[in-house]
């Protein structure tokens, strides 16, 4: 099989999976492509990779990278390419099928061999459901998100734990008999690129680490004027948590930055709690907040959508509910 | 210059509902509608046709192609409402059982059908299934360029420029017309037809394809051609305890606080 992610930590995981399951997956080749592709295909030597192949020629278009991927599955006739379901992985895995004639599962959260085969697992209905899925064809492209392929203690022990911090292992950890993988060239002229890449504008970051927080408090159309916000950022002080929104608050109305909204084109976290305040509970949203340990809702409308999505719901108004939540917090925090 | 513009009918997921083992979920029946997506696909689409129209010399011609079952009929009148000059249908009790690869097959055809496009528009995933894998799919099986995840997109003469929303950064791609893009839905605000465009929309032409019109059969494209088999569709195991908290609001505060606290998530 074959493994490439335009992030080497996803790779890393996908390889250690790859090694894993070998006897039915085949030898492990990895693809590394783009900016300082040499310098970074050297920690791939110790990852499984029998061989890696490297080039820095290959523009990071999505038919590009379909092409040099292809080109590489033929020539080493691989049945599986594993990409990260990255954006830009996730847009490539489906071209890359189509020109292998492969089926195709281009987000899957799960990753497993049950068996002898291959089983995938996917959100699907807007979230609401887990598709466990197999493909039919003889050649399989699979795109999975970060965690996906993460083994289980009975894989290969220690290796979870490395591949989450991204710590590249040793060839003797494990595998003491395997020799480190050899870097090669393409062995074909990098794809003609249709598509180019003029320039890239890093998105403004304030620093907010939703992704790693324990404890977000949501806000939604139920805030009626951005003047209110700082009774939920008070809130949000008060319990420890940082601020997350829906899509109209950051992208329609610009109240927040678009790096704290929650949903299908934002963040999905997996906080320990996920306090939502006037958040109706649209698909769209609640994709982003399923990963959610506990789920708090508050809102007007008793029959909003959330509360069916939630382990705990307040019918009320939020101008009530967070101002007393707040003050109760932090008489807790001084008594 | 001709833009199509890929619509999905998809189901309205607000109003889904599961059988009593509360994990299995109940699709029939369930309303249809207009994916959001398409959309702001659309909308992008007539947005270059009026800019082009206030242009001597250049004109746009916009259609909304869909494949599906004859239940398409309600939504691309929306589709022709919001500004779709045309629109294209394919119909046909086998693609019913199509993937995403079977979809992307038809729409092939049926672009080729129609003589090719200057630009494809897509929305980036469905609001249902999210497999997002019919652009790629597409451009492909046409042998096109592609931009996908698309927030902001600009035609200059024959040249495309799009910003790509990635994860932390906005790409900027460039290519020549023809191409497939697939767009997000930051990328506009679609609008909301008025009743004058509503009225109109019956009379606009639509035509309607089935699998022989395009020299398919329905085992290459429908069930039978399926590269996928679902194991199970489920709703996560896991269920939400779903305890409302009743009472006057400083009741209900201190019932919060005290699950909060029982839960063990409090700081």
């Amino acid at each position: 099989m074959l493994v490439w992610s335009e992030r080497d930590i996803l790779a890393h995981e996908l390889l250690l999976f790859a090694g894993a399951h070998r006897g039915l997956l085949g030898p492990t080749y990895a693809a590394v492509f783009g900016e300082q592709a040499t310098a970074r295909a050297e920690a791939y030597r110790s990852w499984e990779a029998a061989r890696t192949y490297v080039s820095e020629a290959v523009e990071p278009t999505d038919e590009a990278l379909a092409h040099a991927l292809a080109g590489l599955a033929e020539h080493l006739q691989v049945k599986l390419v594993l990409l990260g379901a990255t954006r830009r992985g996730r847009a490539t895995a489906p071209r890359l099928a189509q020109i292998l004639g492969a089926g195709c599962v281009s987000e899957a959260v799960e990753l497993a061999v049950e068996d002898g085969q291959l089983i995938t697992s996917r959100f699907t209905l807007g979230g609401n459901t887990l598709s466990r899925e197999r493909i039919l064809t003889a050649r399989k492209v699979i795109a999975a998100v970060p965690g996906a392929a993460a083994l289980g203690p009975e894989d290969t022990p220690g290796g979870v734990a490395e591949a989450a911090v991204g710590a590249p292992r040793t060839a003797a950890s494990n595998h003491a008999e395997r020799a480190a993988g050899e870097l090669l060239p393409l062995p074909f002229q990098p794809p003609v690129a249709r598509a180019r890449v003029v320039r890239r504008e890093p998105k403004p970051r304030a620093g907010a680490d939703l992704a790693g927080s324990e404890r977000l408090v949501c806000i939604g159309r139920g805030l009626e004027r951005a003047e209110d916000l700082p009774l939920i950022q008070e809130l949000a002080e008060a319990l420890g948590a940082e601020l997350a929104c829906t899509r109209p608050l950051s992208y329609e109305y610009g109240w927040l930055p678009e790096e704290r909204m929650l949903g299908i084109s934002g963040l999905r976290p997996s906080p320990r709690l996920m306090l939502s305040l006037g958040v109706s509970g649209q698909v769209q949203h609640t994709v982003g907040i399923m990963g959610s340990k506990l789920i708090v809702a508050v809102n007007r409308e008793a029959s909003a959508p959330i509360f069916k999505l939630a382990d705990y719901g307040i019918v009320g108004d939020l101008y009530q509910v967070a101002p007393r939540l707040t003050a109760r917090l932090r008489e807790r925090s001084k008594g | 210059m001709r833009i199509v513009v890929c619509l999905k009918q998809v189901y309205d997921l607000a109003q889904l509902r599961y059988k009593s083992d509360g994990r299995t979920p109940l699709l029939e029946g369930l309303p249809l509608q207009l994916g959001s997506f398409e959309k702001n696909a659309l909308e992008q689409a007539v947005q270059f046709k009026e800019a082009a129209s206030r242009e001597p010399g250049s004109e746009v011609e916009v259609v909304a192609l869909s494949a599906g079952s004859a239940k398409l009929q309600e939504s691309i009148k929306e589709a022709l409402a919001m500004g779709a000059d045309r629109a294209v249908l394919v119909v046909d009790p086998a693609l019913g059982g199509a993937d995403a690869a079977g979809t992307a097959r038809v729409l092939a055809a049926a672009i080729q059908k129609l003589g090719g496009a200057d630009l494809i528009l897509l929305g980036e995933g469905s609001d249902d299934e999210y497999t997002g894998q019919i652009p790629s799919r597409l451009a492909a099986l046409l042998d096109l360029p592609q931009i996908t995840i698309v927030r902001s997109l600009e035609l200059e003469g024959g040249l495309i420029r799009a910003a790509r929303d990635l994860e932390h950064e906005l790409e900027i791609v460039e290519c020549e017309r023809p191409a497939v893009v697939s767009v997000t839905s930051e990328l506009n605000t679609p609008r909301l037809p008025p009743l004058s465009a509503i009225l109109k929309a019956g009379r606009k032409p639509m035509d309607t394809w089935n699998l022989h019109d395009l020299g398919l059969s329905a085992d290459s494209v429908g069930g039978p051609a399926a590269q996928i088999e679902v194991l199970s569709n489920l709703a996560p195991a896991q269920a939400r305890k779903n305890v409302m908290l009743e009472g006057e609001v400083d009741r209900q505060v201190e019932a919060l606080l005290a699950a909060l606290e029982r839960e063990g998530v409090l700081p």
